[in-house]
C-alpha cells in the first residue's frame, strides 16, 4: 500500500473513530474486496459470504475505537471476519461426502462421476484429474472451522505464521501444529473421498 | 529422522519455515523414503491448488455491497441510539437508571430469559438484536436468497431472545419488500397506531437497590433464585470493576403488586447502601413519540418524495418504543446493585 493510501486509511479510521459514517463508508469501499473474498473462501457460498462480510463490517464500525493505528486495517478486518465466522453456530452445516456410486455435483452445475482408481493407483494420479480442485474445496468444508480458517489464511490469503497467530489470537507454535494437522486431515479426507 | 517426525515437518517445509538443521535432515530422509516423498508431493499439490482457489471470479464483490453495509449500519445505529441514552456513559451513578430504560427497550418483558447472562456492555456497545432483526428496507435481501437464514447468525451469540423480534414481525410490524414497497399484507399495521393518545398518565416505576456484601456470588445466586421463584424475570449484566470495587447488576422485572415483597426480601441479602424508588411520568414523552409516529405514517400514506423505506424504518423504531413503554408501565423494574470489595 502506498504512503498516500496508508495516510488516507489512517485519516479515515481516525474520523470513523469519531463516529463519522461517511469516512467509514470510504473504508468499506476500500476494503470490501478483501473482506468479501475472505468471507467467500471461508463460507464457500455467495449468501453466507455476503452475510459474514457485511456483519464483519458492521462489527468493525462498532469496534473501531479499539483499533490501533499501527496495525494493518485490512488484517484487522480479517481478524474480525475469521473470528465472527468461527464463532458462528454450526447450524445448517452441509456435510459434503462423496459416494463412489453417485456423481459428484460440481458447483458449476456439471456432474462428475468419479473413476475408481486401481487399488495400487498412485495418489498423484488423482491430482491430474479435472475434479481435483473441486474435491479439495469440498474436503476443506469438512474440516473443523479452526482447521479451515488456518488453511484459508495461509494458503489463500498468504498470511505468515506470525500474522495468523495474531489473527487467531494464538501462539505461532499453535499455528504451526494446527496447520500441519489441518493439512494432514485435508489430505486424508481427500483420499477417503476417492478411495472409500 | 523417522517418518513420524518427518511428517510433522511437512507443513513447515511447504511454507519454507524449516530451520537449516531441519531442512538438511528432512531432505536426507526424503532421499531414502519414497513413502514420505509421495506424501509430500501430494501435500504440495494440494497446497498448489488451494493457492489457485485463492482467486476466483465468484469472489467479485456483489453490486451494492457497501450501500447495504451502510444501510444496515445506519439502522443498527438508530436502534442503538434509541436504546442507549447518553446516560450510559456518564458513569456508574446513571448506569442503573439506564439499565431500567434499556430493559424496556429491549423488550425484555416479553423475551427475557430467567437468570441468563447478558453480554450487554455497560461501557461499550450493547449488542442488541431486537431492532437489527427487523427487515427494514436496508436489511432486505432478495426473497430468493437463503430465506431460512437468520441474520443474527454471524454475530456472536447473545442471550437476548431474538425470537421476540421475529414475533414482532408476525404481530404486525412493518415489512418492506426488496423492491422497496410496503408489503400490503402487513401495511395495515402502519395505519393502526400501537395505542391512542393517553388520557391517563403512563408511568415507569423502578427501584434501585444498592447492597454491599463480601459474598457477591452467593447474593447473586440467592437473589436470582428468589426472583425466579416469585415469578420475576431476571437479566444479569456483566460485572463492572472499578479501582476498588466490583459491581454486579441484576435487573428484575416483576408485576407491580409483587414488587414490595421482592424488594423487602432483597434488602435482607446484604448491607443496604441505598434504596431509591422512582416513578417517571413519561406521558408527555409518550404522546410526543406517538405524534411523530402518526406523522410518519401520514407521510408514507401521502407517498411524498422521501424514501418510503427510511420512513418505514423510523416508524417501526418509534412503534417499538411505544409498545415497550406500554408494556413496561405494567411492571415494576428493580435494579439490584451488588457491591463488593475488589479483592473478593
Amino acid at each position: 500500500m502506498g504512503v498516500s493510501k496508508e495516510n488516507t486509511v489512517k485519516e479515515l479510521v481516525r474520523k470513523s473513530q469519531a463516529d463519522d459514517l461517511t469516512a467509514f463508508e470510504q473504508l468499506v469501499l476500500l476494503y470490501q474486496k478483501r473482506v468479501y473474498t475472505l468471507g467467500y473462501q471461508l463460507t464457500g457460498n455467495y449468501d453466507d459470504a455476503q452475510d459474514l462480510s457485511q456483519e464483519a463490517m458492521i462489527k468493525a464500525f462498532y469496534s473501531i475505537k479499539g483499533f490501533r493505528s499501527e496495525a494493518d486495517f485490512g488484517t484487522w478486518l480479517h481478524r474480525i471476519t475469521v473470528n465472527l465466522w468461527i464463532n458462528t453456530r454450526r447450524k445448517n452445516r452441509i456435510e459434503n461426502t462423496y459416494s463412489l456410486d453417485q456423481p459428484i455435483s460440481m458447483e458449476n452445475g456439471n456432474d462428475v462421476k468419479p473413476d475408481l482408481p486401481a487399488e495400487n493407483a498412485d495418489p498423484l494420479e488423482i491430482a491430474e484429474r479435472n475434479e481435483f480442485k473441486e474435491a479439495i474445496r469440498k474436503s476443506l468444508k469438512e474440516l473443523s472451522k479452526e482447521h479451515q480458517a488456518v488453511i484459508v489464511l495461509r494458503e489463500m490469503q498468504g498470511y505468515s505464521y506470525e500474522e495468523i497467530s495474531s489473527i487467531l489470537s494464538c501462539s505461532v507454535g499453535t499455528v504451526k501444529s494446527r496447520l500441519n494437522r489441518a493439512r494432514q486431515t485435508l489430505k486424508e479426507k481427500l483420499l477417503t473421498s476417492n478411495y472409500n | 529422522m523417522d517418518c513420524a517426525y518427518v511428517k510433522r515437518l511437512f507443513s513447515p517445509a511447504i511454507d519454507g519455515y524449516l530451520t537449516e538443521f531441519e531442512q538438511v535432515n528432512f531432505e536426507a530422509h526424503l532421499k531414502e523414503c519414497p513413502d514420505c516423498q509421495r506424501e509430500l508431493e501430494l501435500l504440495n499439490k494440494i497446497s498448489f491448488h488451494l493457492k489457485e482457489l485463492a482467486s476466483l471470479p465468484e469472489y467479485a464483490v456483489p453490486d451494492g455491497f457497501t450501500g447495504q453495509v451502510m444501510s444496515r449500519l445506519k439502522e443498527t445505529k438508530k436502534s442503538r441510539l434509541l436504546i442507549i441514552p447518553a446516560k450510559w456513559k456518564a458513569g456508574f451513578a446513571a448506569v442503573a437508571t439506564a439499565i431500567i430504560i434499556a430493559g424496556s427497550t429491549f423488550g425484555l418483558s416479553g423475551g427475557m430469559k430467567i437468570a441468563k447472562e447478558s453480554e450487554l456492555a455497560l461501557n461499550g456497545h450493547p449488542e442488541t438484536k431486537v431492532l437489527e432483526q427487523l427487515p427494514v428496507a436496508s436489511d432486505m435481501q432478495p426473497e430468493s436468497s437463503s430465506p431460512d437464514r437468520q441474520k443474527g447468525d454471524m454475530l456472536p451469540d447473545k442471550s437476548i431472545d431474538t425470537a421476540d423480534a421475529d414475533k414482532k414481525l408476525t404481530d404486525g410490524s412493518i415489512r418492506v419488500t426488496s423492491k422497496g414497497n410496503i408489503d400490503p399484507v402487513r401495511e395495515t399495521a402502519l395505519s393502526s397506531p400501537p395505542a391512542v393518545l393517553l388520557n391517563k398518565d403512563i408511568k415507569l416505576t423502578s427501584t434501585l437497590l444498592k447492597i454491599g456484601t463480601p459474598f457477591p456470588s452467593e447474593v447473586k445466586k440467592k437473589a436470582l433464585n428468589f426472583a425466579s421463584s416469585s415469578g420475576a424475570l431476571s437479566q444479569v449484566y456483566p460485572e463492572q470493576v472499578t479501582d476498588d470495587k466490583k459491581i454486579q447488576f441484576i435487573r428484575l422485572n416483576t408485576s407491580t403488586d409483587r414488587a414490595p415483597g421482592l424488594i423487602s426480601e432483597l434488602l435482607g441479602m446484604g448491607t443496604v447502601i441505598s434504596n431509591q424508588g422512582e416513578s417517571r411520568n413519561i406521558t408527555a414523552k409518550y404522546n410526543e413519540a406517538l405524534a411523530s409516529y402518526q406523522e410518519l405514517v401520514a407521510k408514507m400514506d401521502a407517498g411524498g418524495d422521501q424514501d418510503k423505506q427510511v420512513l418505514a424504518a423510523q416508524a417501526e423504531a418509534l412503534k417499538q418504543q411505544l409498545d415497550n413503554w406500554t408494556e413496561e408501565s405494567k411492571n415494576h423494574a428493580i435494579v439490584l446493585w451488588i457491591e463488593s470489595p475488589k479483592n473478593q
